[in-house]
């Protein structure tokens, strides 16, 4: 059986008509399952821990990106598959899986599962990218080396690049086994305020510590993790299922 | 690509084989045993140990206090250490290295400071007798 972990923001109204409509596709395709509702007062892991205990066929995230980004940073290492059903603005997450609101009831149904490499930072998983933020860092690289940045620099761990998005050739990607520490400085140019990112600097690891300075990070850009002092590679650590227009 | 016997080191260019694996960029600083198999660049602070199987640019801003160890090299930056490379360096007129020097195929720009010893290792390029006889002409 399936598992729904919905959104505490499900309950605003705003949102009832695209619920409606998810559930309806979900049912059609017979894709019936259990609802675990989030609450203010319920802890995210909490929930998934618990549901994970269930062994269910799927673990299916529904709601913002930061609901999805939640529970994927709980679901990782257990081996059980993991969706999601965006509902909302601004699903980059669920976009990279291949998941829209209109087709994650069919990507499910057709259930095309991969494994992939996540980053984990104290116990959370990330799927693409954290950004680092703190002042004074120093990293300790595969216990081999220290990287010491400027205060003022950009700090991104990541997983795997979409096309373009850095000017450097790379050999970084969801199933190469490593991270990349990419530390850039930013400057905004222009009327439209543009940003540009110059003097790069990106190492792979597998292991990272933070020796000095007090970091967190924002895991996918979504939710944040305080005290953090060491991030490593889970190689093929989530299972998901994926659409075909995934974006990796 | 490196020409093979080229008789002219003008024929020699060295670029990495493959995606730089590591980047260190002017405003960050490495300390300790900074070791990876594929090709790096270097334009900031470096302190410790360097060595790659590839491939390895030093530029104009890096300042390294470290030995160095790499297969091809570029090198157009600060060096106080020793240089080893398997194969081909070449060093560039901004160059300044405090360190002894081993390789089989060296290029050095007019400009370029070297204050240590030099050490050709393994294969020579070979100089065709034409050449040869031009060069004795000239110095005559």
């Amino acid at each position: 059986m399936h598992t729904y972990i919905y959104d505490s923001l499900l309950t605003d109204k705003n949102y009832s008509a695209a619920l409606i409509k998810a559930e309806n596709k979900l049912t059609d395709l017979g894709l019936i399952g259990r609802v675990a509702r989030l609450s203010p007062l319920k802890n995210i892991r909490d929930i998934v821990v618990e549901e994970l205990k269930k062994e269910p066929k799927t673990l299916i995230a529904v709601g913002s990106d930061a609901h999805v980004g939640g529970v994927l940073s709980c679901v990782a290492r257990s081996g059980i598959p993991f969706a999601a059903i965006p509902i909302g603005d601004n699903n980059f997450l669920a976009n990279l899986l291949g998941f829209t609101t209109e087709n994650a009831a069919a990507t499910i149904a057709r259930r095309r599962i991969i494994n992939l490499d996540v980053g984990m930072i104290n116990n959370s998983a990330f799927l693409k990218s954290a950004l680092i933020q703190g002042d004074n860092l120093r990293f300790l690289i595969d216990d081999k080396y220290s990287v010491a940045p400027e205060n003022n620099s950009v700090v991104e761990v990541v997983n795997f690049f979409l096309d373009k998005e850095v000017t450097f050739e790379n050999n970084l990607s969801f199933d190469s086994g490593n991270l990349g520490l990419l530390i850039r400085k930013k400057n905004t140019t222009g009327r439209k305020k543009k940003t540009i990112f110059f003097d790069e600097s990106f190492v792979m690891f597998r292991n990272l510590k933070i020796i000095s300075g007090e970091a967190s990070a924002w895991l996918d850009n979504l939710n944040e993790l305080k005290n953090i002092n060491e991030i490593k590679i889970e190689p093929m650590g989530l299972t998901a299922v994926v659409g075909s227009d995934r974006k990796f | 690509m490196f020409a093979k016997n080229s008789s002219n080191v003008n024929d020699y260019e060295v670029a990495p084989k493959e995606a730089a694996e590591t980047i260190i960029g002017a405003s960050v600083k490495v300390e300790g045993n900074f070791v990876c198999d594929g090709s790096m660049i270097i334009n900031g602070e470096v302190k410790g140990h360097i060595a790659t199987k590839s491939f390895l640019e030093v530029g104009q801003s890096a300042v390294i206090v470290a030995d160095v160890l790499a297969e091809n090299a570029k090198i157009a930056g600060r060096i106080d250490g020793d240089v080893a490379i398997d194969n081909f360096l070449e060093i560039k007129d901004t160059a300044v290295i405090s360190g002894n020097i081993k390789c089989s195929k060296l290029l050095v720009s007019a400009g370029a400071v070297i204050n240590g010893n030099c050490q050709m290792t393994k294969e020579q390029p070979q100089v065709s007798k034409k050449e040869e006889t031009s060069f004795s002409n000239e110095q005559i």
